[in-house]
């Protein structure tokens, strides 16, 4: 069953809308869409670097040599990595 | 409303949402310029201020981006915007410490003559404290029902109701003394 509801009310919500189609709103909407696109790629790069730095130093320095604290050591070598990479992008 | 010029401005709906689930962007920003004038007047209605409304909108539409993929169907997008679009406004009228559980006190707006309907509509609107505001809005521009209400605001049912009423009465109040111009139309 429908719900009661004040009959002029519903004449006066149903008269009363905004003309509000505009291609501003539709571009700012894009832009914001853009801006968050690029964000998420970057965080993306940076964690896919990170994670191929790590199972660098883990396969080809840390296993070999038989480091002990080897995630430690391949945390470490991913900081300096990174370090180096925001240091000469700047 | 469509998007004049576009491929996809004669598609249907369900076709065009369904492309945006896939990560269309064109597709995508074609609902958004179907849908906007829609979401816009309801959170102009549910806001005090067209600009915040206005940027609640541009949320609403990203995080319906980001979200399109878990929509369960293409029928159900509408319904599914409508819902983000409350819980935004929930989640905003919460972080301005305006908590729906709290009676409030309406805010006090300086009364001005009426300069049309629609500004009628919004400034007896922006008198009603915002639980109120809320379920009257979802029950008389988007034609939900009391249960609908009631699921989308996770509010009691008994409550829902009464906010309608309430809230029916406090408007009809206002629209009165702002317009009492209807009346006069009628008799002439």
């Amino acid at each position: 069953m429908r719900d009661e509801l004040d009959g002029r009310l519903l004449r006066h919500f149903a008269r009363s809308q905004w003309p509000l189609a505009d291609a501003r709103f539709v571009a700012g909407v894009s832009a914001r869409l853009h801006a968050r696109a690029g964000r998420d790629t970057l965080i993306r790069v940076l964690h896919g670097a990170v994670r191929a730095i790590l199972t660098g130093v883990q396969v080809g320095i840390a296993a070999p040599l038989r480091l002990r604290h080897a995630g430690l050591v391949a945390l470490a070598a991913a900081a300096v990595a990174l370090c180096t990479i925001v240091a000469s992008s700047l | 409303m469509k998007n004049p010029g576009t491929a996809l401005s004669d598609a249907p709906e369900a076709a065009v949402v369904a492309l945006a689930m896939c990560g269309d962007r064109a597709a995508f920003s074609e609902l958004v310029w179907r849908r906007q004038t829609w979401l816009r007047n309801l959170l102009r209605r549910l806001c005090r201020d067209p600009a915040l409304a206005d940027d609640l909108a541009q949320q609403v539409f990203l995080q319906a981006w980001r979200s399109l993929p878990r929509l369960r169907a293409v029928a159900a997008f509408g319904g599914w915007l409508r819902r983000l679009a409350i819980n935004a406004w929930l989640a905003e009228t919460r972080a301005a410490r305006s908590s729906l559980l709290v009676s409030e006190e309406p805010e006090r707006i300086a009364f001005l003559p009426a300069a049309t309907e629609q500004l009628d509509l919004d400034r007896a609107l922006a008198r009603l404290p915002p639980a109120e505001r809320l379920c009257v809005v979802l029950a008389y521009s988007e034609g939900m029902s009391h249960g609908e209400i009631s699921d989308a605001t996770s509010l009691p049912l008994g409550t829902v109701k009464s906010h309608i009423r309430r809230g029916a009465e406090r408007l009809r109040g206002l629209l009165d003394a702002y317009q009492p111009l209807e009346e006069h139309a009628h008799a002439g």
